[in-house]
C-alpha cells in the first residue's frame, strides 16, 4: 500500500500552536491542503486532504549563544480508502557563534502514524555540526546519531541506527554563485537486515544573481554497499546511484511567486536492474496579505525499470493555504 | 585707484550683475519659452500661473529649475492633466528640495553641476518609490561616513558614496517587492549592507536571498532579522546561506 504523504494537523495541536504562540516569542504557520494524486495506470486519482501547523521560536541567550525550538504536527486523510495518517515533530538546537565559528548541537524527534489504526513509527537524532571560514570560504563538517524504531509501541525492539559524518567546504564566487563539494558517510546498523554503508560525494551551487531570481542545483553520486564486506558472499543490494536536482525561484510581482523543479535519479543495481526517475514541476503562490498565501503545486513524475521495460508516470497537483501568526 | 583698476573693477560689477540677473528668473524664462513653443504644453496654459510660482519657488530653494522643466516635460509627454501637472510639479519640487538639502548638508558635488543633478534625480526616484527622507537619509549618511574614512580623495569618495547608496536603495526596493518592512527595518537592514563587506556589485544578491527565504515560506521579520544580524557580524552570503538552509529544513 502506497504510504499517505506527510501532510498536516490534529485540533488539539493547533490549539497548542497557539498558545504557543502567544506565550513566547514564536511563529506558527499553519496550512491546509489538498493533493491529487493521478498514477497513471490506476482506474481513479487519489485525493488526500490535509492540514499542519509549524511552530518555531528563537531565544538569543547572548551575543554569542542562541537557541531555536520548532514543533510541527500534521495529519493528512486519504479519500479514497478512508487511511488517516499523522506525524508530531519536536527538534530543538543550541547554536554557539563566534567571528566566523559555529557550533551547534540539534536534537530531534518525530511519531510518524503512516496509518492512524497502527502504532506510530519513532524516529530520534542527535547531531553535532562544526563550520568555520572566512568571507568567501567556509569548512563544516557534522556528525550525528539517528535511531528509527518501527514501532514506538514496542519500543523494545532494536532500532535502526545510522551515523552519518559529512564534510563539506563551501566558496563564495563573485558574491553570487555559492559552490558547495561535499563528501558524507553513512553506517546504517537494521535489526533484521544486512547492515549497510553509503558513500555520497556531491557538488551543488546556488546562484543568487542580484535579479528577483534563485537557482539551486546539485549532483551527487552514492556508492550503496554492504558494511562488512566478506569475499565469499555477493553483494546482491549493492547499488550506484546518481541523482540530480535543480530548482528555481522567480517574483513575478509584488503578490506571486513561480518555481520550477527538475530532479531525478539513475540507479544501477549489481545485477543489472536499472532505475531512471524524471521529475519536472512547477508551482505558483500568491500572497493575500503578508500573512496568508495560497501555494499550488503540479509535478509530473516518470520511472522506468529496465527489467520490466515500462515506464510508471504519476501525476499529481497539490493546493495548500497557509495563514502565519507571530 | 588707478584709472586701469577702475575699469577693471566696472567690467567685473557688470559682469556679475549681468549673469545674476541671467540666472534669476532663467528657470521660469525656459518654463515660458517652452509654454510657448511646445504644441503638447497648450494644455498646460491654464494653470500657467500656478506653475511659474512652482518654478520661482524652485529658485528660491535653490532647486535646478530644468529639473522640475524635465519632470513638467515628462508629464506633458504622458498626456497628464492640468489638473493633476500642479500637484505633481509640487511634489517633485519637495523630493528635489530634500535632495538638495541632503547633499549640502553632506557636501557632495557642490561644484559638480552634472553629478549634483544626477544625484538629485536618484534620490527624488527613490522618495517617488516610496522610501521616506529618513530612510533615503539614513543610507547615504552611512554611505557618506564609509566612503570618507576609505577615500582620501573627496571626488573619489563622494563617487563611491553616491554608488554604494544607490545600489543599496536599489536593493531595499527589490526585497519590498517580496517582503514589507518597517521604516527601522529597512535602516537596519541599508546600515548592515553599507557596512559589510559585500562589495557594490553584489548588493543586490541580497535580494535573491529574501527570494529564497520566501520560498523556504520564512516571515519578513525573521529573515531581516537574520540577514542584518549576520551583516552587521561581519558575514556575508556564505553565513547568509547555511543559516537559509538550517533554517528550512526545519519546515
Amino acid at each position: 500500500m502506497k504510504p499517505v504523504r506527510p501532510r498536516r494537523i490534529p485540533p488539539l495541536a493547533a490549539v497548542f500552536m497557539v498558545f504557543v504562540s502567544s506565550t513566547v516569542p514564536a511563529e506558527a504557520l499553519f496550512t491546509a491542503g489538498a493533493a491529487l494524486d493521478a498514477p497513471f495506470e490506476a482506474a481513479s486519482p487519489e485525493i488526500t486532504v490535509h492540514a499542519g501547523a509549524d511552530a518555531d521560536t528563537y531565544m538569543p541567550v547572548s551575543d554569542r549563544l542562541s537557541v531555536f525550538l520548532t514543533g510541527g504536527a500534521e495529519a493528512g486523510y486519504r479519500l479514497t480508502d478512508r487511511l488517516g495518517s499523522a506525524e508530531l515533530s519536536l527538534s530543538g538546537d543550541v547554536s554557539y557563534r563566534v567571528g566566523g565559528f559555529i557550533a551547534r548541537i540539534t536534537a530531534d524527534g518525530a511519531l510518524a502514524w503512516q496509518n492512524l489504526g497502527a502504532a506510530p513509527e519513532l524516529e530520534t537524532g542527535l547531531e553535532l555540526y562544526l563550520s568555520g571560514g572566512g568571507f568567501t570560504t567556509s569548512l563544516y563538517g557534522s556528525a550525528a546519531v539517528n535511531a528509527a524504531f518501527e514501532s514506538a509501541a514496542a519500543a523494545e525492539s532494536d532500532p535502526a541506527l545510522s551515523f552519518p559524518l559529512t564534510l563539506g567546504v563551501s566558496h563564495a564566487l563573485s558574491y553570487e554563485l555559492l559552490l558547495t563539494a561535499e563528501a558524507s558517510f553513512v553506517p546504517i546498523l537494521r535489526p533484521d537486515a544486512p547492515d549497510r554503508r553509503l558513500l555520497t560525494p556531491s557538488i551543488g551551487v546556488r546562484w543568487y544573481p542580484g535579479a528577483l531570481f534563485t537557482l539551486d542545483a546539485e549532483v551527487s553520486y552514492t556508492a550503496d554497499r554492504t558494511l562488512f564486506p566478506t569475499t565469499d558472499s555477493l553483494d546482491r543490494d549493492a547499488s550506484d546511484e546518481l541523482a540530480w536536482s535543480a530548482s528555481a525561484f522567480v517574483v513575478l510581482g509584488t503578490r506571486a511567486n513561480a518555481s520550477f523543479g527538475l530532479s531525478g535519479a539513475f540507479r544501477s543495481y549489481l545485477d543489472q536492474e536499472r532505475y531512471l526517475s524524471v521529475v519536472p514541476s512547477a508551482g505558483l503562490e500568491f500572497a493575500f496579505s503578508d500573512r496568508t498565501l495560497l501555494a499550488v503545486t503540479g509535478e509530473f513524475a516518470t520511472l522506468s525499470a529496465s527489467t520490466a521495460g515500462e515506464t510508471d508516470i504519476e501525476a499529481s497537483l497539490s493546493a495548500e493555504f497557509a495563514v502565519r501568526l507571530e | 585707484m588707478s584709472r586701469r583698476h577702475t575699469f577693471t573693477f566696472i567690467v567685473i560689477l557688470f559682469s556679475c550683475i549681468a549673469t545674476l540677473t541671467a540666472q534669476s528668473g532663467s528657470g521660469e524664462r525656459e518654463f515660458s519659452r517652452w509654454l510657448s513653443a511646445d504644441s503638447r504644453a497648450a494644455r498646460y496654459r491654464t494653470v500657467e500661473d500656478d506653475l511659474a510660482r512652482v518654478f520661482k519657488e524652485s529658485e528660491r530653494t535653490g532647486v535646478p529649475p530644468e529639473l522640475l522643466l524635465e519632470k513638467l516635460k515628462e508629464g506633458a509627454a504622458k498626456n497628464v492633466p492640468a489638473s493633476r501637472i500642479v500637484p505633481a510639479l509640487e511634489a517633485e519640487l519637495e523630493r528635489l528640495a530634500f535632495a538638495k538639502e541632503l547633499s549640502d548638508r553632506l557636501g557632495l558635488y557642490r561644484t559638480e553641476p552634472d553629478k549634483r543633478a544626477g544625484l538629485f534625480r536618484t534620490v527624488s526616484i527613490f522618495l517617488l518609490s516610496g522610501f521616506s527622507p529618513s530612510l533615503v537619509d539614513e543610507v547615504f549618511s552611512a554611505a557618506f561616513e564609509r566612503a570618507s574614512i576609505e577615500n582620501r580623495d573627496r571626488t573619489s569618495a563622494q563617487d563611491s558614496a553616491v554608488e554604494r547608496a544607490d545600489e543599496a536603495l536599489h536593493t531595499l526596493l527589490q526585497i519590498g517587492l517580496i517582503y514589507r518592512f518597517s521604516d527601522d527595518e529597512l535602516v537596519g537592514l541599508g546600515r548592515a549592507v553599507i557596512a559589510s563587506g559585500i562589495p557594490v556589485s553584489g548588493y543586490r544578491s541580497l535580494a535573491s536571498v529574501f527570494l529564497k527565504a520566501n520560498s523556504y515560506r520564512m516571515s519578513g521579520a525573521e529573515t531581516i532579522g537574520l540577514v542584518t544580524e549576520i551583516l552587521s557580524n561581519r558575514g556575508g552570503l556564505l553565513q547568509i546561506e547555511q543559516e537559509l538552509q538550517r533554517r528550512s529544513r526545519r519546515r
